[in-house]
């Protein structure tokens, strides 16, 4: 290591400052439409692949991320055009819908073992879509919800700012501030106490267990932050696309989120960050080609599980490993051969 | 309900079971020896499907010709996959089972591009009905049953009487016993793949005629597959079977009764409370 | 202190323990010993709360165990070695230790997302309490490798020090001693000897038969399940049933 710890640290989080403040102002330097909502997506599935890590993160084969966003989206929804509830509220009434969903859901599932967890999240996102589907009201079956209204606009009169909802602006800012949110607490997560507790019981849940770590009780509390801020960012897609169906959020998703992860790279916490920025925007660049673009997606993944299991962030673990087999195989007192 | 209608839901259930036991079947295998779900069994299913389109319906060769070679053809894809996809990868349960999503999507992504989104038909292959019992039935199906029936019988015999069959279960036990019983692993896997793969197709050959063709039918009925499996107990045969049945009855005569989604939307909710309170499905083994 | 009342636990038809009463003294060293397959690991799997015991009742400072999950064990201070060495070994030794260390660690959601003053003091102090026990057990200067890479008596100490790190009041020792090097070996009977010495209660099960009758206070023997002798460690040498238990075993190990 050149540099010593602190200063490495200090360079990193000044980097991450200046994108920070970068990012807050690209809408006063950008007018395009088009890109700000490409950013905003980006936001909005930087958030659920994260959410989506920790829990795999924890050990978890987790099938069903993409209830938590539609049961998000749906709520906000459901709370505007029913009762009137204004933007932000609903939000957080989403999110503490996603928190009740997770623990219920949690408690009885989060026992069992991985591969069963993993059928029964998935079964429980079917049935919420179905519920969705069939139930005409509130949830507007088959045709889904819609016309989720905009708030009104209003004026900031101090720095003369009229807000308008219509542009992209107010919700780029307010997925940035989510999105912001939202990794800030993942990553205090991951690197403190929790996080140490999270890898044990990845890694050997038994002694975990051993020395007092009340397992469930660590992953019922990662599977509830990760829903509830998965479903915050679903409410918040509900209100800047003004539509819900119950096809937007199918297994399709969870796939797309997992391949986000698998290819920015699982054991990084800013591996999906990388991966969704490197998919959508691929995406973005391949929209006139559908098929291909997702032969494209698949090829991708098939490649990273090959290649780099690691994810691109985990290149270099890759490569000193794979430089490792290739010197032993050259290497005949490697191979454990006699004399050669 | 009039025996007409019973007997035709029978039937159905029948048929049903049969598909999803086919397809079911295939992927307990997997999971047995490889402790994973393999996803590219719905586009198998699919590319069997639609290879009996082109070479029977379309170029007009002979039904048993076109299924038996569509078979190999997807037990020789299958093989590939195996050998260059999947052995590299088999320590991690994770790397495989996206893998499997991967080459799933792949496969189906191709099927769009070479398909095209249209549905498709193929005509039956045994025109015509009979009665029974007051119901006309379709000759189809029931040969479909036979078919079906058949092939489990014959998988059930390769397993406990072949000497591949009982090396593939003693693998699944224990494979330092199998290893010790000069049982090698990759002759397992390639088997596994060869068989699952084949059962898979073999769904897709034999349900061409009665079913719509398009890219998009692997992935319903894969995941039909998945919760037949789970409800059965991962990596048990007679419980998949079990399940297979339950499953199609419920489809069959929820669908007439109730119509398809609500079905499935109480069936998948009915496993899911199951299988919190019993984790390992109906015959599953605990290890 | 610890006290086993009429325990059993089958295994689909095999009775693995029966009808095992033992207490266990505050303060003493208890060796647990039997040929292979007597039942001590299982013993241990029930008193740590990893198997729930068909017959019979678990007692600890009184209070009723029977049935409790092993971080509920754990958190009343009995905590458990393995027999196959387990750690952790994609972490650190500190890390490694600092896992042991949560178990009385106090700390919330908040501070932690906000990286408060508070908290940052509070994460030294568990780095502080770690490298207390690394020293203690003679691992100090370690703490930065790798689990894994460390030779296989080092390993043996961390989890060992990660045991210590939750700070029981009872140790539960899965052949510790076994295979290592005669020095490992005189080491690692120290540091028992010296954690006993602070008041902790030690069951240890073992082979190594020198090592049992030079540590052990009394010792508990069982074999097929049951408790076949108990007393201090001259008594059990001349115990005719427990030399007839060993018999076909080497009988060097005894003398």
């Amino acid at each position: 290591m050149a540099k010593p710890l602190a200063r490495r640290t200090t360079i990193r989080a000044a980097a991450v400052a200046a994108l920070i403040c970068f990012l807050a102002i690209i809408p006063l330097l950008f007018h395009s439409r088009y890109h700000l909502h490409v950013l905003i997506v980006v936001f909005l599935n930087v958030v659920w692949a994260s959410t989506y890590r920790l829990v795999l993160r924890t050990g978890q084969l987790h099938f069903g991320h993409h209830a938590f966003i539609a049961l998000g989206a749906y709520t906000s929804a459901v709370l505007m055009l029913e009762f009137g509830v204004p933007i932000l509220v609903s939000i957080l009434l989403a999110g503490f819908a996603g928190l009740v969903f997770a623990i219920l859901l949690g408690y009885p599932s989060l026992r069992v073992k991985a591969v069963y967890f993993a059928i029964i999240t998935w079964g429980a996102a079917e049935v919420l879509r179905f519920v969705f589907m069939r139930v005409d009201h509130p949830f507007g079956g088959t045709t889904g919800l819609s016309g989720i209204p905009r708030p009104n606009d209003f004026a900031i009169p101090l720095l003369g700012i009229t807000v308008d909802w219509q542009s992209k602006g107010p919700f780029y800012a307010l997925a940035l501030t989510l999105m912001l949110g939202a990794l800030l607490a993942l990553y205090r997560l991951e690197y403190s106490r929790f996080g140490l507790i999270f890898n044990a019981i990845r890694e050997r849940d038994f002694l975990a267990q051993s020395v007092g770590i009340n397992i469930m009780r660590y992953k019922v509390f990662a599977f509830a932050v990760c829903g509830s801020l998965a479903s915050m960012a679903g409410a918040l897609y509900a209100n800047y696309v003004t539509v819900v169906t119950p096809f937007d959020f199918s297994v399709t998703l969870l796939i797309l989120l997992g391949s986000y992860i698998l290819v920015g790279g699982m054991t990084q916490f800013a591996g999906p960050i990388l991966g969704t920025c490197l998919m959508i925007i691929s995406s973005e660049l391949l929209s006139g080609y559908p098929f291909f673009k997702m032969m494209l997606y698949s090829g991708l993944i098939i490649a990273a599980m090959l290649f780099l299991p690691n994810g691109l962030l985990g290149l270099p673990k890759s490569i000193s490993v794979a430089v490792g087999r290739v010197r032993s195989r050259a290497s005949p007192a490697l191979r454990g051969e006699r004399d050669a | 309900m009039s025996s007409t209608v019973l007997t035709q839901m029978l039937v159905n259930s029948a048929v049903l079971a049969v598909t999803y036991a086919l397809l079911a079947l295939g992927l307990t295998m997997f999971f047995s020896v490889m402790n994973v779900m393999f996803f590219p069994a719905g586009s198998m299913y699919m590319i069997a499907a639609f290879g009996i389109y082109y070479l029977f319906a379309q170029y007009g060769m002979d039904y048993y010709m076109a299924g038996v070679i569509t078979i190999i053809a997807l037990a020789g894809l299958a093989l590939m996959i195996e050998r260059g996809l999947y052995r590299p990868c088999l320590d991690d349960t994770l790397r495989v089972f996206f893998l499997g999503v991967g080459v799933n999507w792949f496969l189906e992504s191709a099927g769009y591009q070479l398909f095209g989104l249209r549905t498709r038909g193929v005509p039956s292959v045994f025109p015509g009905t009979f009665t029974l019992l007051g119901a006309t039935l379709a000759w189809q199906r029931l040969v479909v049953i036979c078919i079906g029936l058949t092939a489990v019988v014959s998988l059930y015999l390769f397993l406990t009487r072949t000497r591949f069959g009982l090396g593939m279960r003693c693998y699944v036990e224990s494979p330092e016993a199998a290893a010790l019983q000069g049982i090698r692993k990759n002759t397992v896997l390639r088997m596994t793949f060869v068989l699952g793969v084949s059962l898979a197709a073999l769904a897709g050959v034999v349900l061409a005629p009665l079913v719509q063709l398009s890219p998009d039918m692997g992935s319903p009925a894969v995941f039909k597959a998945f919760l037949v499996v789970g409800l059965g107990g991962l990596g048990s045969i007679p419980g998949s079977l079990l399940a297979a049945f339950i499953l199609a009855t419920l489809d069959s005569f929820g669908s007439s009764l109730i119509g398809p989604q609500f079905t499935w939307g109480i069936v998948y909710f009915l496993v899911v409370v199951f299988l919190t309170i019993r984790p390992r499905g109906l015959m599953g083994v605990v290890r | 202190m610890l006290e086993l009342r009429d325990v059993s636990k089958n295994f689909g038809g095999l009775a693995a323990v029966s009808g095992i009463d033992l207490v266990v003294r505050q303060g003493e060293i208890l060796g647990l010993i039997g040929p292979n397959g007597a039942g001590k690991t299982t013993l241990f799997n029930l008193v740590s709360g990893v198997y729930r015991p068909d017959t019979g009742r678990l007692l600890y400072r009184g209070e009723n165990i029977t049935g409790l999950a092993p971080h509920a064990i754990a958190k009343r201070g009995i905590v458990r070695t393995f027999q196959l060495t387990t750690l952790f070994p994609r972490f650190t030794v500190l890390q490694n230790v600092l896992v042991g260390l949560q178990l009385h660690a106090r700390y919330g959601f908040w501070e932690t997302i906000l990286n408060t003053r508070q908290y940052r003091k509070k994460e030294e102090d568990l780095e502080d309490q770690a490298m207390e026990i690394l020293a203690f057990l003679g691992l100090a200067g370690l703490e930065g490798e790798l689990a894994s890479n460390l030779p296989y008596g080092q390993q043996r100490g961390v989890s060992i020090a990660v045991a210590l790190a939750t700070r029981p009041e009872v140790m539960l020792l899965d052949e510790p001693i076994s295979g290592k090097t005669t020095e490992e070996r005189l080491a690692l009977m120290g540091h028992i000897r010296q954690i006993s010495e602070r008041g902790i209660t030690i069951v240890l099960i073992e082979h190594e038969m020198a090592a049992v009758m030079a540590l052990c206070e009394r010792i508990c023997v069982l074999n097929f399940g049951r408790k076949i002798a108990e007393g201090a460690p001259e008594e059990i040498q001349r115990n005719r049933a427990v030399i007839e238990a060993y018999l076909g075993e080497d009988d060097d190990d005894l003398a």
